[in-house]
């Protein structure tokens, strides 16, 4: 198990040096930094030091050798915005982040397990077609203009919850329910689809033949098989959350976590900022990643981990 | 409590069952009208080719027809009490399914939940119906694997099922159906999946154990050598319907119904020479389409005029023998049942 | 022709189904015959009249049926016309995607080896970068617009095309009768060549279908936060980015793109849930039986 935990991280690190190693092609060989960070009306001479302060004259090996350097030793510059190092910034704003992500998934689960299991316990019936076409309906939504529906009715309208920033657990509620609806959806039809097939499986037939009560084959020989390609879901969906999802809904209800720093340092060019935060949610990706395969296998006896 | 029914003492009692399923293209009749009797300590087989309803008849006496399928008329008992018709019979036959009567099913690769040891799995059974504590049942759980001849029991139990070969899963599972003492086991092609040598080990085994435990078995197969070891009577079933019932050896030594002897027929001995296989001639009626006449009809070299517009009742013409067949049931002398 | 006339039958039977596959061949339509159906120019802008509400409400106009926007320009009109734009950058998207993950998937699948190892690898890494995180990144450092958004987004989507072609023809060469046509003398190439594409075609397509309904929600995301679609190009997210401004005093800014993004991405997914469905004997005899015996028990 520890052999196969290590493997992953390695291979982690290749996925953070990859999406690193993006993120500089992208922006120092095809794109032109200098431009992106500087205003429009800087002079030549202005450009040129920017250039030589920041190493991006030098030749584009060297200056390759120079970020992975940088990169092992976590200093990502100072954020051209705030002037400070931009990954104290990143790591600041990272909390309110997984406070978020983490009420939002965890909401999502409830819901999408109820919502699962009760469609696939009775397939093609009325509560199954509901079911399934409310979670369409959710998954279906952007994220975006779910958000700013609820801003428009709850917020303007009724006057219920608050529509920006943070504070009180009010102020939590909006976003959460923007960030937990679609994922909802999308792993309510993985539960329904999963427990419908698990609940025809042989082994099923068999506890029931055994004279197993209905709760006891559905809760522990159904649920626990479904766990896997369930689980498996739910981690990407985190992963999306982190890496996505996050960005836009923060920015709809300007919660300051990274996703909206991400939004604000694209928005002013903050090239430092911007390296910094893909680098922490490239780490936290792998984290996940990690954990879901160690996951599998407490699940599942039989999974091959290569 | 239900009324005892005319006949005391059938420990299992099928009375004029039919099952339907419903499909996009027609309903289909699976089980049309066939009633039996199993009693203590007896094994039946119950023969007949895939579609002849003989797997759906042993599905619909645990009570577990679900959909598409469901049960149209006529009744199981357990014991003189009904499992299918009026109030609690459902409760009934949740009672007495892995207690009273257990099943041991066709696949030994799929019957067994991957994520669960073995010894779990038996166990599971005896701490559910017998209220055992979880170190009794696991220690009962081991005992069972030793008297279905599984070496290493202790280790095998804590096992995963994987890690079990096809014919030990199958022990498992038969130890995992006798695990309450049933009255009666219903085994459904417990071989069909497995080698031959290890088909052979199998039969012995539930051979002792039958007459060990006195257990009732009710075999259900397609293969005529299986019964040939085990039964002591045989129900043969065509189309949905019961066409000849009759002890093994009549059956194999005078088959009445023209489909038993086909079936007979086709199994090649090893002490005969053959210059070509034997084959019934023909395919099973579509069940969605019955013909109002007897279904095998088609396929018989004896079908007479009659044959084509009625279709034959089961009628008992001897002691334990019964056909349905307008052909025989006219020269065998038939008294009504 | 019956079996046409089967399938639609079928699809009549599941009304939501049917509608959304409507509204999806509504849609289609709308956005080849954008400048025919569309009652105004979706750049015409008017001073006068700006932020005018939709018909129905007070102050409304029903010459703008779903109002104007804070540059006076209709927003029915504009809705049209941001049709044509994700409908074409989401299908463009699934093209590229799905021929170089297809293309890359049946390389691997068929070679094996090395290269399958290799393919197999960048997919692992590439499924595990952040997404849309690094989609805002590049498309904020090259500059977006709907050639780099597509460029983007089809990079960022071809793995599982990859992951399911490989599939298939690892399958597929297994099978027995490839085999079987290798021992009769067949040459194995054309075999497994003759094979593989009938049995990609279903799994591929009701993947591609999918992701089009997700690439529309991507690209409207984007657009929405500014590193997609740039004025004056219309496109529904775009919309509702300038709409958010005016989400306290005129609502439908938001509301009708938004809603038009919605109702295709729905379409989608219930035409594609429908399909499958459809293509599974099982599941469809289970539902007939329910709907059969529910219905008996009705006129009982």
């Amino acid at each position: 198990m520890v052999r196969f935990a290590v493997r992953r991280i390695l291979q982690g690190f290749v996925v953070i040096f990859g999406v690193t190693t993006v993120v500089f092609v992208v922006t120092r060989l095809i794109g032109d930094p200098v431009r992106m960070m500087l205003p429009m009306e800087a002079t030549n001479e202005e450009r040129d030091a920017f250039a030589r302060e920041l190493g991006f004259d030098r030749p584009i090996p060297t200056q390759f050798v120079d970020f992975l350097g940088d990169l092992v030793r976590f200093d990502f510059g100072d954020s051209l915005w705030q002037r400070r190092p931009a990954l104290d910034i990143v790591l600041e704003h990272l909390p309110r982040t997984f406070s978020l992500v983490g009420a939002g998934m965890g909401l999502a689960i409830v819901l999408s397990l109820a919502m699962g299991l009760a469609s696939a316990l009775r397939p093609g019936s009325l509560l199954d077609r509901i079911m399934v076409t409310t979670s369409l309906a959710g998954l279906s939504i952007p994220e975006f203009w779910l958000g700013l529906l609820l801003i428009m009715v709850f917020g303007v309208q009724l006057g219920w919850f608050p529509t920006s920033g943070t504070g009180s657990f009010g102020h939590m509620v909006l976003p959460t329910v923007t960030l937990a609806l679609p994922i909802a959806g999308r792993l309510a039809m993985m539960v329904r689809s999963t427990m419908i097939d698990e609940l025809n499986r042989q082994w099923v037939r068999t506890a029931r033949a055994k004279g197993m009560p209905f709760r006891r084959t559905v809760g522990v020989h159904a649920l626990r098989n479904a766990a896997v390609p369930v689980v498996t879901l739910a981690g990407w969906e985190l992963i999306r959350a982190l890496a996505g999802y996050a960005v836009v809904v923060e920015t709809v209800f300007a919660w300051p976590g990274i996703g909206f720093l991400a939004l604000q340092a694209v928005s002013r060019q903050d090239l430092m900022l911007l390296q910094a935060i893909v680098f922490v949610v490239a780490v936290l990706v792998v984290v996940v990643n990690v954990a879901i395969d160690v996951a599998y296998k407490a699940i599942d006896p039989r999974i091959e981990l290569t | 409590m239900t009324a005892r029914t005319e006949r005391p003492g059938h420990l299992l009692e099928v009375d004029d069952l039919h099952v339907e399923f419903i499909t996009r293209r027609g309903v289909a009749q699976a089980v049309r009208g066939v009633s039996l009797h199993v009693d203590a300590g007896e094994t039946v087989g119950l023969v007949g080719e895939s579609g002849s309803g003989k797997s759906v008849t042993s599905t619909a006496i645990l009570g577990m027809v679900e959909l598409p399928g469901r049960i149209v008329s006529g009744d199981v008992r357990w014991r003189g009490e009904s499992m299918v018709n009026g109030p609690g019979a459902a409760r009934r036959a949740a009672a007495v399914r892995g207690k009273e009567i257990s099943v041991v099913f066709q696949d030994p690769m799929t019957s067994l939940n991957p994520l669960f040891t073995v010894g779990a799995q038996i166990a599971e059974v005896l701490r559910f119906h017998l209220g055992m504590s979880r170190r009794d049942a696991s220690n009962r759980a081991v005992e069972l694997l030793d008297l279905v001849g599984i070496p290493n029991p202790r280790a095998r139990a804590r096992q995963h099922p994987h890690e079990f070969s096809g014919g030990m899963r199958q022990r498992a599972l038969i130890a995992m159906a006798l695990a309450c003492e049933p009255k009666l086991l219903i085994a459904d092609e417990p071989t069909t999946a497995l080698d031959v040598t290890i088909q052979a080990q199998i039969l012995e085994l539930l051979t002792e154990l039958q007459a060990a435990l006195g257990l009732a078995v009710l075999l259900i197969t397609h293969d005529l050598g299986v019964v040939a070891g085990l039964c002591h009577r045989v129900e043969v079933m065509y189309a949905g319907r019961l066409v000849e019932r009759a002890s093994t050896r009549d059956l194999f030594g005078t088959p009445q119904h023209p489909y038993s002897a086909g079936l007979l027929a086709s199994t090649p001995r090893l002490d005969e020479r053959l210059a070509r296989l034997v084959a019934i001639d023909g395919v099973p009626p579509d069940p969605r389409a019955p013909a109002p006449g007897c279904a095998f009809e088609p396929r018989c070299s004896i079908s007479g005029h009659r044959c084509t517009e009625e279709d034959p009742e089961l009628v008992t013409f001897a002691a334990g023998r019964a056909v349905a067949c307008w052909e025989r049931a006219a020269g065998g002398g038939a008294d009504r049942d | 022709m019956s079996r046409a006339r089967g399938v639609v039958a079928d699809l009549w039977r599941d009304k939501f189904a049917f509608l959304a596959v409507l509204f999806l061949l509504v849609l289609v339509l709308a956005a080849l015959f954008a400048p025919l159906v569309a009652p105004h120019d979706p750049a015409a802008q008017s001073l006068a009249g700006r932020l005018l509400p939709p018909g129905w409400s007070k102050g409304g106009d029903w010459s703008h049926p779903l109002g104007t926007d804070n540059l006076g320009r209709d927003v029915l009109s504009r809705v049209i016309h941001g049709s044509r734009v994700s409908l074409t950058v989401g299908l463009a998207v699934v093209l590229f995607s799905g021929l170089l993950g297809v293309g890359l998937g049946l390389l691997a699948g068929y070679r094996g080896g090395r290269l399958d190892a290799v393919v197999m690898r960048a997919v692992d890494t590439q499924t595990a970068f952040p997404g849309l995180l690094l989609a805002l990144t590049i498309l904020a450092a090259l500059g977006p617009s709907v050639t780099t958004v597509i460029v983007v987004l089809g990079l960022n989507g071809w793995m599982v095309y990859a992951r399911v072609a490989r599939a298939t023809v690892l399958s597929i060469k297994e099978m027995p009768y490839v085999e079987a046509a290798e021992v009769v003398g067949c040459r194995p190439r054309r075999v497994v060549l003759r094979h593989i594409f009938p049995n990609l075609v279903s799994p591929v397509m009701t993947l591609a279908i999918l992701e089009l309904a997700r690439i529309v929600l991507t690209e409207a995301t984007l657009s929405f936060l500014g590193v997609g679609i740039q004025p004056p190009d219309t496109s529904w997210g775009l919309d509702v980015a300038i709409g958010k401004d005016y989400v306290y005093s005129a609502w439908w800014l938001v509301t009708f793109p938004g809603l038009a993004i919605a109702l295709t991405v729905l379409s989608v997914n219930l035409s594609a849930s429908w399909l499958r469905v459809y293509t599974d004997p099982e599941e469809r005899d289970k539902q007939f039986a329910a709907l059969a015996i529910a219905a008996e028990g009705r006129s009982r």
